[in-house]
């Protein structure tokens, strides 16, 4: 990668982070981890309350690049047909219409996932995987850049599905995304006090920052990042360690390892560089692991989450040795 | 007593099986035994339940410790119905006194606990005998069927808390949700709990008892009746005078013959004769013929042979000794050498179980001490490592950091000569190397620097940053810097950067120390 494009992506990038920061305020490490899944041209879960800007991230993120966005709120109720699309006989035409889904869109919200039941989930996770849905046997390619955003709400647990752990493993990252800080909440405060409605704060910059093609060339640049044998070593030693240490009683797979030099790479370029350090390895992987992981007994008996046993085994797997 | 009148078979049986025995009187009399237990305590129970009515314990306590008193009138009861006597209630009133009063005081204290009390309350009661009199007979009676007794009193207690626990959990079953009672406070705080629930309660356990009671008491009579008939012959005796009824007035010999042996079996039999049987004239008569026959045995030739034996032979060392000291000397003798070696025997025993105990109880403690340590030994490491002074880290410091050697003898004295001589001779990745590695070493033995194993190169120096010097901090910042580019990145070193490290070097370490 020369250094005029890193540059050209610095600049790209460090523009579209600075309009999402400064209408999603207070979220800063959450929309880092957006860009870097952006970058990764992969999906992200996230955790969090209602009420924390989830839907203004996606639709400020969009408007980035111009891309069109799409929510979707799962119900128990939701069938796969009503996210993906379907046929529709046309009376005057006499032939059958394709109606698309509100899956065809650039950056999808899956707003609150595990509310819908298992097919339904199953339909949208197929269309992450392959990037395409069938309609009447006709398969339908999904837009360049492609990014599906779903959440999941910590606190009411009644009555939903909670994602398998198969299909858990088709998000690239879990992120948290929490209360921001007093300041920024102060601030958050002031700036939507001074709209009509959240909405128009998205809607005050629309102009595309970058263009569509744009975000496919970061994702290539990002996939072009140079990453060290032992870098990829270290990833696959810290994935490997999860399905060893007898805290966890499932670790995570290959598509772990995968995930955690994808997102290192990502968070490379996002840091401004187009090597991939350990660094970025450790910093991806709690949002990359967590989701992929499940903890033996005793240890959510003494309080332990994943993230926490996490943080202990990445200071006991061994750095990178040159 | 007239035992022709035995309302029961007179048979040997089993211990058990005079239980049954005892309940099915129990049951055929059940009415009167039942009233006459109830009675008396139910009146003592509502008049102390009254007066005591805010300690309602009391009066459940009282009748309950009065239940050897209860138990005599259904037993009196039962043993005239055993010889079909009817008993009038006011017989009954007027006996109560006379019976109450036997023995009341060992009753009430002593033998309060006693488990064979169904047993061994007629021996009081119907017999009437106390003091060593009793102790003799009981240690008669008692050489069978106590274990019977022993068991029936545990039975009985068993059955009357399962009465009482089941009643009030009846109840309790009956009792909606929405009321609310403290259960807790009615069975395990009894001075906090409510006194109606309390008193009701009560009532239950009364209630358990005194319908246990009178099945109770038969048993333990059956028990002592069953005794009685296997002591005293009465089933041999009633046969008889069935026969003897058969036969009266017949004065055959053939007859006598036979009478002699029989009368002779039951005279044996016969150890309590005054309270065995009632007398009347056919048997005072029977009896007189008897002894008459008797003379005639025993003055027959049979009863009067003499044979004289002649010979040698071993004497007998019991006989010696018999000879030279009376029986009770060797038999206290015997009992204390007996008893000095069952104390030698038991005190060995004891002191080798109180050793192995000792044994056990190290082997225990010293389990507890290993697992104890095992169980929180990632706090304990914890623990040792938080407190382990700086020197200790020093000892502990490692030899190898991200595959570097990063000790001090591997290190040549020169470090920026050596590291330039290595960049003119073509080799700067060798010379970097070899400069981030003597930043480490130093940083490690000298500045005392603690880095773990999953610390990264920019974790380093980001503990650096939080406490050394600006200059250490640029410093060790701007070498990382540059080895990250070189190792990860692939990237060419500039010379003026590696040379102006290679400067700053000395001044840096030298300025530290």
């Amino acid at each position: 990668m020369i250094e005029d494009e890193l540059e050209a992506a610095q600049v790209s990038l460090a523009s579209m982070r600075e309009r999402i920061n400064r209408l999603v305020i207070g979220q800063q490490e959450v929309v880092d981890q957006v860009l870097i899944a952006l970058l990764s041209n992969a999906h992200v879960l996230v955790e969090g309350v209602p009420g924390l800007g989830k839907t203004l991230l996606v639709r400020v993120l969009a408007s980035c690049f111009g891309g069109s966005f799409k929510r979707i709120q799962f119900t128990p109720d939701l069938m796969p047909a009503d996210i993906t699309g379907h046929a529709m006989y046309d009376m005057r035409e006499g032939k059958f219409n394709i109606r698309k889904g509100p899956v065809f869109t650039h950056i999808l919200l899956a707003d609150e996932i595990n509310r819908a039941p298992a097919k339904t989930q199953a339909a949208l996770l197929e269309v992450m995987q392959e990037r395409q849905t069938t309609i009447e046997g006709k398969p339908f390619a999904m837009p360049e850049p492609y990014m599906v955003m779903a959440t999941q709400n910590p606190i009411e647990q009644e009555g939903t599905y909670p994602l398998p752990e198969a299909e858990l493993d088709r998000f690239l990252m879990k992120v948290f995304i929490g209360y921001p800080s007093m300041d920024d909440e102060i601030a958050l405060t002031r700036a939507v006090s001074q709209h009509r409605s959240d909405d128009l704060l998205a809607n005050e910059e629309k102009h595309a920052l970058i263009s569509e093609a744009q975000i496919t060339a970061l994702q290539k640049q990002a996939a072009a990042v140079e990453v060290d044998e032992q870098v990829v070593n270290y990833a696959v030693r810290l994935v490997r360690h999860t399905r060893e240490n007898t805290a966890i009683i499932n670790g995570a797979g290959p598509r772990a390892s995968i995930g955690l030099v994808r997102a290192a790479r990502a968070n490379a370029l996002l840091r401004g560089d187009n090597f991939v350090l350990p660094d970025d390895v450790k910093a991806m992987a709690l949002p990359v692991l967590r989701h992929r992981i499940i903890l033996s007994a005793d240890m959510e008996i003494d309080g332990q989450t994943p993230d926490s046993v996490l943080n202990m085994m990445l200071d006991t797997v061994d750095a990178p040795r040159l | 007593m007239d035992l022709s009148r035995i309302s029961v078979e007179a048979k040997l049986r089993g211990p058990w099986e005079a239980i049954d025995l005892g309940f099915v009187m129990a049951r055929r009399w059940w009415r009167p035994l039942f009233l006459a237990w109830l009675l008396p305590p139910l009146t003592l129970f509502l008049l102390l339940s009254t007066v005591f009515y805010q300690y309602p314990l009391v009066a459940y306590l009282l009748v309950w410790w009065l239940k050897p008193l209860w138990d005599r009138l259904p037993l009196y009861i039962g043993s005239r119905a055993l010889f079909s006597e009817s008993v009038t209630t006011k017989e009954v009133i007027r006996a109560i006194p006379g019976l109450f009063k036997k023995d009341l005081l060992a009753w009430l204290s002593w033998r309060r606990f006693c488990l064979t009390r169904s047993f061994d309350m007629p021996v009081t009661v119907l017999e009437n005998l106390s003091g060593d009199q009793r102790s003799r007979r009981m240690s008669i009676l008692h050489r069978k069927s106590a274990n019977a007794a022993t068991w029936l009193t545990l039975a009985c207690l068993h059955l009357e808390a399962v009465l009482t626990f089941g009643s009030m959990a009846f109840v309790y079953a009956l009792i909606p949700e929405q009321v609310e009672i403290d259960y807790f406070g009615i069975f395990l705080d009894a001075e906090n709990s409510d006194i109606t629930i309390q008193l009701v309660s009560n009532t239950f356990s009364f209630m358990a008892i005194s319908l246990v009671a009178p099945f109770y008491t038969m048993a333990g009579f059956a028990l002592y009746i069953n005794r009685r008939i296997e002591l005293e012959g009465w089933d041999i005796e009633i046969r008889f005078r069935h026969l003897a009824q058969r036969t009266r007035g017949q004065r055959q010999m053939g007859i006598k013959n036979l009478l002699i042996p029989v009368v002779f079996i039951s005279m044996c039999f016969l150890t309590t004769a005054d309270s065995v049987a009632d007398e009347n004239n056919d048997e005072v008569l029977s009896q007189k013929q008897s002894k008459e026959f008797i003379q005639e045995v025993l003055s027959g030739e049979d009863f009067h042979k003499i044979v004289v034996k002649k010979g040698w032979r071993l004497k007998s060392r019991d006989k010696e000794t018999d000879e030279t000291l009376p029986e009770w000397v060797i038999q206290v003798v015997e009992f204390i050498e007996r008893f000095s070696d069952e104390w030698h025997s038991f005190n060995k025993l004891v002191r080798g179980g109180a050793k192995g105990l000792e044994f056990i109880l190290w082997i225990t403690v010293i389990s507890l001490f290993i697992y104890t340590l095992y169980y929180y030994r990632e706090g304990l490491r914890k623990l040792l490592a938080s407190t382990q002074s700086d020197t200790q880290k020093v000892k502990q410091a490692p030899a190898e950091l991200f595959g570097l050697d990063v000790r001090r003898e591997s290190l040549p004295q020169q470090i920026p000569e050596q590291v330039m001589s290595l960049w003119h001779q073509g080799e700067p990745r060798k010379a970097l190397n070899l400069l981030y590695r003597a930043t480490l070493s130093r940083l490690i033995n000298e500045h005392k620097y603690h880095f773990h194993d999953g610390n990264t190169e920019q974790e380093c120096a980001d503990i650096i940053a939080a406490s050394a010097a600006a200059e250490l901090t640029s410093f060790v910042n701007e070498i990382t810097r540059l080895w990250q580019a070189v190792a990860y990145g692939h990237r060419a070193i500039p010379q003026q950067q590696l040379e102006l490290l290679c400067q700053r070097w000395p001044e840096v370490f030298f300025h530290a120390k």
